[in-house]
């Protein structure tokens, strides 16, 4: 089983640095829900990834995260990791965040960031008996700055908003220290105001060095942040590049029922 | 070739007996989503009434008995044990599951067992607790058939089972509730928004279930007799029968019981052959079953069909736990004094209650943390007090050492259990759980090749010349042991604490909250498991290598799956995600305080298993915290308003005068929240 590589082993600026998945594809039953998908994210990049409902984004997501099976490559730095466990994954530097929220609703926003934030082994179990270590992490104090969420650190994940729900998904992402980040709808749920603030602390995130896959509903957000766009449809990516760009494809337009995008706002 | 045949023959008298409760066990997991684990003690009850009834004419109820003449005509008997079977499927609907038909897997799983010991104590009570011989009813001869003699009564009695199963075939395949009742069990919501009332077809399901399966019993019992203990534990193999039938299917559910019934009287012949194992003689009847459920989990694994269902309530919720000098020295003072001034009964009663108190905190370990149901606690501490036995009596093992040997046994042995739940998980983790237990406990401790009947002697523990033997002399209670009870229990749940709030508590929580979520966050779900059952395993070790010291040998008694469901029973009473609630159960549960006083005051001892089912049934359905959640609540309400500011939001409002039990108070001192 490869080992994830350390920023060190790599050589800098290297073409496959990030995330590289390749011709993707997942089948459910007869239907095929992603079809020889490719997608690069790289490192301080934000890259976003729209398309109507049931294009396959999520499924995406799942398929790179080692949620769902699929055929392709998975690279991350240039290391394989389709063939690793979800855990393995995001060990080896690949976080996600879930359009559902997926917390642990009876724990505090600090004890979710914390699973992410420590690995837990049969060792461990003998630290937490003989050497007890704080709950009190760094990594988990940037990722709830970073968010915003210092506030209810202390409140259960239960008692949140839905959106701040969602925040908490992207701290417990970050808090584990990624190199690729994906966030699955990270904004829905969130009012204009709080939105647009959200797009700036996306781009933040990028800036500290990840790179970032964005799906989300809100186009404005998406094409404000992104430095690349790709679109799904039917499970093919049926355009990449700039957003600029995006919003003038004859093909994507065509997929958005015809509307122009700026109209297709939600 | 002739014998061979023969005994496939009497094998379908044991095959009767699984159509009947696997039928009925079908029936009620079709209609509400239950696995009934008291299906075997429900068709238990009919056939004890019957069989009084015919034998002299009693009617026994639950509570008083009608005489009615001298004994009764075979038929009318019969209908009316069968009307009693239905008037106890009536009542189990609406008293017990109905209240829990949306409830957590755990919640039902534990309703379930509480019935189950709540009929067993029942019968006991009502009807003795020695073997009843049962008239047949169906007359004996043979068949001559390919020169073998075939017995007629075995062929009659899964002739006339095979009839009720394809009865309740039809039910399901022809009748509009039957249709209804298969649409409620592939999506209840779906059913429900077609205009079904699945409520009335879970009581239909229900009584229809103990009908059939009492009759499936009444049938059986005339080979075997009836006890209160061997038709509530025929449930376990039903079970297997079942999950073969992927929970939906009558026709193979009725092979499968065939197949397995001839398959174990087989066995049964070829056990006695001279090239047989000696040691592998004994629990066969058991290992079969257990071998079939964990062969289908890991064939069909995930596939087992799950149902839809129309709400999800969350499980109890756990407040870490902190460690504080001063509760701590105040809780261990007064354990303390109450052994001196205590007399030999009541100090072994306590001594008792803090050995339980272990067992019932592995559950809190394996349940309430990682939110994996596991039967077999039981067994884990039956193995490391069997490993004590011989590393004590054939090694000269020293004393602290052999203990730690032995728990890291039992939590081996977790660990192997623990594989199952790679890939399932709730209620099919149950029945792999308890088939297991049942398993060790028959292949086992009660194998004599393994365990001499006269039990294995341990020897008495000692420490730098210093003796801890729980007895010396006419002194049956020694302070020493005690207190090295005390001082190990103490030293196990400081243990506890730190492991609850540590990484490795909060991984075991995120698994019980959301696996999937869990693995995204880069927890190595199996191994948390791993890790869950080992630790858990390791608790009940130490607990079985006390209650070894304490009776100064080992039986299979003191370990039968039967007081490891007590002992879960009073976990879940006192309150599964918290180690106070692990010290109420000690103080409640078997051979513990409350039991001596009940025995000592009352002379009730009989009526302590009741107690404790009903008591099961109604915590699970009122209060799925328990007693130390309840406690807490109100804790935390009481400073809620009185502004000591409570930092975990919304709280129920608490319950009046539940929490009153001697164990609630020594917990109040100890569990307080976090500030």
């Amino acid at each position: 089983m490869p080992e994830p590589t350390t920023a060190a082993t790599r050589a800098p600026g290297s073409e496959d640095d990030g995330l590289v998945a390749r011709d993707l594809t997942v089948r459910y039953g007869g239907v095929v829900a992603n079809s020889g998908v490719t997608i690069e994210v790289r490192p301080g990049q934000v890259v976003g990834l729209i398309g109507p409902n049931g294009a396959g984004k999520t499924t995406f997501v799942d398929a790179v995260t080692g949620f769902t099976v699929a055929e392709g490559t998975i690279s991350l730095d240039g290391e394989r990791i389709d063939a690793l466990a979800p855990h393995r994954r995001k060990a080896a530097g690949l976080s996600r965040t879930w359009q559902s929220g997926e917390l642990f609703l009876n724990l505090t926003v600090r004890e979710n960031l914390l699973v992410s934030a420590r690995t837990v082994g049969f060792g461990s179990l003998f630290r937490d008996i003989f050497s007890p270590v704080k709950q009190a992490d760094k990594r988990v104090d940037e990722a709830l700055a970073r968010v915003g969420l210092h506030d209810v650190a202390e409140t259960l994940a239960r008692d949140l908003t839905l959106g701040q729900q969602k925040l908490v998904g992207v701290a417990r992402a970050l808090a584990g220290g990624c190199r690729t980040v994906l966030l699955d709808e990270p904004a829905a749920g969130l009012d204009s105001n709080e939105s647009l603030r959200f797009g700036d602390r996306v781009r933040e995130i990028a800036a500290g060095g990840p790179g970032v896959l964005l799906i989300d509903h809100d186009m404005s957000l998406v094409m404000a942040v992104s430095d690349v766009v790709y679109v799904m449809e039917f499970g093919k990516i049926i355009f990449s590049g700039t957003p600029d760009r995006a919003r003038t494809d004859p093909a994507v337009v065509a997929a958005y029922l015809g509307v122009p995008m700026e109209v297709a706002d939600v | 070739m002739t014998t061979y045949l023969e005994f496939a023959v009497l094998g379908l008298g044991l095959a009767s007996v699984y159509i009947g409760l696997s039928t009925g066990l079908l029936l009620v997991y079709r209609s509400t989503g239950i696995i009934n684990f008291a299906q075997g003690a429900m068709a238990m009850w009919g056939v004890y009434v019957f069989a009084t009834l015919y034998d002299d004419g009693l009617l026994v109820l639950p509570v008083g008995s009608v005489q009615l003449g001298d004994e009764m005509a075979l038929w009318p008997a019969i209908l009316i044990g069968l009307l009693n079977a239905a008037a106890l499927g009536v009542v189990a609907h609406y008293v017990v599951f109905r209240p829990v038909r949306h409830a957590p897997d755990l919640a039902q799983v534990v309703v379930s067992i509480g019935l189950m010991v709540t009929l067993q104590a029942l019968a006991v009570i009502r009807f003795g607790p020695n073997n009843v011989p049962v008239e047949s009813i169906i007359p004996r001869g043979e068949i001559t058939f390919l020169g073998a003699d075939l017995a007629k009564r075995e062929l009659l009695m899964a002739a006339t089972m095979l009839v009720v199963a394809a009865l309740v075939w039809a039910y399901l395949r022809f009748t509009y509730s039957g249709a209804a009742t298969r649409a409620a069990s592939e999506n209840e919501r779906g059913a429900v928004l077609m205009g079904f009332a699945p409520d009335r077809l879970a009581l239909v399901a229900m009584v229809m279930g103990a009908v059939v399966s009492t009759i499936g019993v009444m049938l059986g019992s005339t080979l075997t007799g009836l006890s209160p203990a061997n038709y509530t534990l025929m449930v376990v193999p039903a079970l297997a029968v079942l999950l073969v039938a992927r929970l939906e299917s009558v026709a193979v559910a009725a092979v499968a019981s065939i197949a397995l019934g001839i398959f174990q009287s087989e066995l049964s012949l070829i056990a006695t052959k001279s090239w047989w194992p000696v040691w592998a003689k004994s629990g066969l009847d058991q290992v079969v079953p257990f071998v079939v459920i964990m062969i289908i989990l890991f064939v069909l694994g995930k596939r087992l069909p799950s149902r839809g269902s129309l709400h999800s309530v969350r499980l109890p919720d756990v407040a870490v736990p902190r460690f504080r000098l001063v509760p701590t020295l105040v809780l261990v003072g007064v354990a303390v004094v109450a052994l001196f001034v205590s007399n030999d009964t009541y100090r072994f009663g306590l001594t008792s209650s803090l050995i339980v108190t272990l067992l019932a905190l592995s559950y809190v370990v394996i349940t309430g943390y990682l939110g994996q149901i596991s039967l077999a606690q039981s067994a884990f501490a039956g193995a490391a007090g069997f490993a004590l036995a011989k590393l004590t009596e054939q090694w000269n093992m020293p004393f602290p050492l052999a203990i730690v040997l032995c728990a890291v046994v039992a939590s081996l042995l977790g660990m192997a259990v623990s594989l199952p739940a790679f890939r399932i998980r709730g209620v099919q983790l149950a029945i792999v759980t308890i088939a297991a237990a049942l398993a060790i406990e028959r292949f086992v401790f009660g194998n004599y090749s393994l365990t001499p009947p006269t039990g294995n002697p341990i020897a008495d523990p000692e420490l730098f010349g210093a003796s801890f033997a729980i007895r010396e002399g006419r002194d049956l209670a020694r302070i020493e042991f005690s207190l090295m009870v005390l001082a190990v229990v103490t030293l196990m749940i400081l243990m506890f604490v730190r492991v609850a709030k540590g990484d490795t508590g909060r991984a075991f929580l995120a698994v019980r909250a959301n696996e999937r979520a869990a693995a995204s966050a880069g927890i190595d779900v199996r191994r948390t498991k791993l890790m869950g059952f080992g630790l858990s395993a390791f608790i009940a070790g130490v607990a079985g290598c006390l209650l070894g010291y304490s009776h100064g040998q080992l039986s299979a008694e003191s370990f039968s799956v039967v007081v490891g469901l007590q002992v879960l029973a009073m976990a879940y009473l006192g309150g599964i995600t918290s180690f106070g609630g692990a010290i109420v159960a000690g103080m409640l549960g078997p051979l513990g305080l409350v039991y001596t006083a009940l025995h000592q005051w009352f002379e009730m001892g009989n009526y302590y298993a009741l107690i404790t089912g009903i008591g099961l049934i109604v915590t699970a359905i009122l209060n799925p915290s328990g007693i130390a959640g309840q406690t807490r609540m109100q804790i935390g309400w009481i400073r809620d308003h009185t502004g000591g500011g409570a930092r975990r939001a919304p709280k129920p409002p608490p319950d009046d005068g539940r929490a009153v039990d001697p164990g609630a108070g020594s917990e109040r001192k100890e569990v307080a929240g976090r500030a």
